[in-house]
């Protein structure tokens, strides 16, 4: 019930500041216009099929890529514990494109790869692949000693350890790295559609802001909002699957 | 009488800056079956070290470890521990009957034979109707229990037991040295208790270490006749029981490194 009540509570009191601003005229009310206009353009998008179709583009294109990137990210540092010589090429590797921003390394990937998918894949992929990378190297590299000692007494080997032990002790910090990396697939994505201007929620917000359609601008950038509250919403999922017991043992600490 | 457990010149140390930390210098003794042994002595003096060493969790730098006659490299089977931290030392995301069962692993029990087994061992430590709980759902002394339970449930003849009771409260502790006592017995296991606490020491074995401080050696070997059956009132009064208490607390006194706090 109060799960339910809490983000339409949230939602009301959004809407009631947002007229706020509107009937105190802070700011012109051609480029902050009324919540309802605002829900009229987008409703006519839906009308047109414009909303549905930019949705589509861009959170395929997002969610694919985080699903992709986190599992590739995950198991790259997963083969970077068993190999130390891997792990420190990658370690460099990734204390040089980490801090690179999507929006620098699309110019030339429109050159090289078009204006298509491999596109998407490749920004997506260089600027997302860290998070779940290090998180997972990191994780592994400092289970507790003592559940190691538990693990050895129990006969388990390199495997079993890994299996038993270190990942499920590591899966609080990993899934850190995965929602942290999921919020940036879904920026890289919006990025590079501005940048390319063919088709997705960043063309058509780039296309409508230059047209001055403020209202659509807006309902865009709610739709987007829409969009990234629900890929959280999936990895809130999967964490609540995997380590659970974690958020439930802190909830208890607190 | 053969020796379950032995240990021979059994030396640790560990590569330090600027210069290597020698923490124990030639340790020999043995423990015979259904022993109970403490190993007493002024804190940071390498208990849990030595006790690393014994379960072939920790490689000595020099001098050997036999279990059942078999040197000890990794840790054997027959051979089980109680860690110091409960808290560390049980899998957050099992359940109190799961982590016993990970006890059984080296018995290749069937899932149910295990999970039945489990059952019956967290009865025995007073867990009866908590073995869906997760550790972080119980109480200190009760994670305790569970681990008590994982150790009995490798039906290993020997339990090494790494300062259990140091982090419960003082009723919970008297409880449980009980039950580790009588469970020992019921189960015909060996036992060595590592601890600082001498009174424990006394009231739970038939012979007691004392270790001097570091680099540490044995100081003195204590046996004890207190009896089978013990009792935290009684046992404790006894005029064997104050004998012994005094002779170890004079040695560890006497072994604290200097400027240490009272």
């Amino acid at each position: 019930m109060t799960a339910l009540l809490r983000p339409v509570l949230a939602l009301g009191l959004l809407a009631a500041l947002w007229q706020a601003v509107v009937w105190a005229a802070v700011v012109p009310e051609r480029y902050f216009p009324p919540i309802a206009t605002v829900v009229q353009a987008g409703m006519s998008m839906i009308a047109r099929g414009q909303m549905q179709q930019a949705l589509f583009d861009t959170g395929s294109r997002a969610i694919l890529g985080a699903i992709a990137v986190n599992l590739i990210g995950i198991g790259l540092g997963l083969a970077a514990t068993g190999a130390p010589s891997l792990r420190r090429i990658l370690d460099t590797v990734a204390a040089i494109l980490q801090p690179v921003p999507p929006a620098a390394v699309v110019p030339m990937a429109v050159f090289a790869l078009g204006l298509g998918w491999k596109l998407y894949a490749f920004v997506v992929v260089l600027v997302t692949i860290w998070p779940p990378y290090l998180a997972t190297v990191s994780a592994l590299a400092a289970t507790n000693p003592v559940l190691l000692s538990v693990g050895r007494m129990a006969g388990f080997g390199p495997v079993a350890m890994l299996w038993h032990i270190r990942l499920p002790a590591a899966m609080p910090e990993i899934l850190a790295g995965v929602r942290y990396a999921t919020t940036i697939a879904l920026i890289a994505v919006i990025v590079s559609e501005m940048i390319t201007g063919r088709d997705g929620i960043g063309f058509l917000l780039f296309q409508k802001a230059f047209a001055i359609r403020i209202p659509e601008v807006f309902a865009l950038m709610f739709a987007v909002g829409l969009l990234g509250s629900a890929m959280g919403l999936a990895v809130s999922a999967v964490y609540r699957g995997f380590a659970g017991w974690h958020l439930a043992q802190r909830g208890r600490a607190a | 009488m053969t020796a379950l457990l032995e240990a021979g010149g059994l030396a640790k140390v560990f590569p330090g800056r600027p210069d290597p930390v020698e923490i124990l210098r030639d340790i020999s003794f043995a423990v015979a079956p259904e022993e109970f042994v403490s190993i007493v002595g002024p804190s940071g003096c390498g208990k849990t070290t030595l006790l690393m060493c014994l379960a072939g969790l920790l490689p000595p730098s020099s001098g050997w470890v036999r279990f059942r006659g078999q040197p000890v490299t990794d840790p054997p089977r027959g051979v089980s521990v109680v860690f110091q931290d409960y808290s560390r030392s049980l899998l957050p995301w099992k359940s109190a009957r799961e982590n016993v069962t990970l006890g059984m692993r080296r018995l290749g029990l069937g899932r149910a034979a295990a999970r039945d087994r489990a059952e019956a061992l967290l009865a025995e430590v007073g867990l009866a109707g908590f073995e869906g709980h997760f550790p972080w759902q119980l109480s200190g002394g009760m994670q305790q229990r569970v681990a008590i339970a994982r150790a009995l449930a490798a039906e290993s003849a020997l339990l090494l037991l790494d300062e259990p009771l140091a982090a419960v409260d003082a009723q919970t502790r008297a409880d449980l040295q009980d039950l580790l006592r009588g469970l020992a017995r019921k189960f015909r296991q060996a036992c060595l208790l590592v601890t600082h606490d001498v009174d424990e020491a006394v009231y739970m074995a038939d012979r007691v270490l004392v270790l001097s401080r570091r680099p540490t050696r044995i100081l003195r070997e204590v046996p004890l006749a207190l009896g089978a059956e013990r009792d935290q009132i009684d046992t404790r009064e006894r005029p064997d029981y104050l004998a012994a208490r005094h002779e170890i607390l004079t040695l560890i006194r006497a072994a604290r490194p200097e400027g240490a706090g009272a």
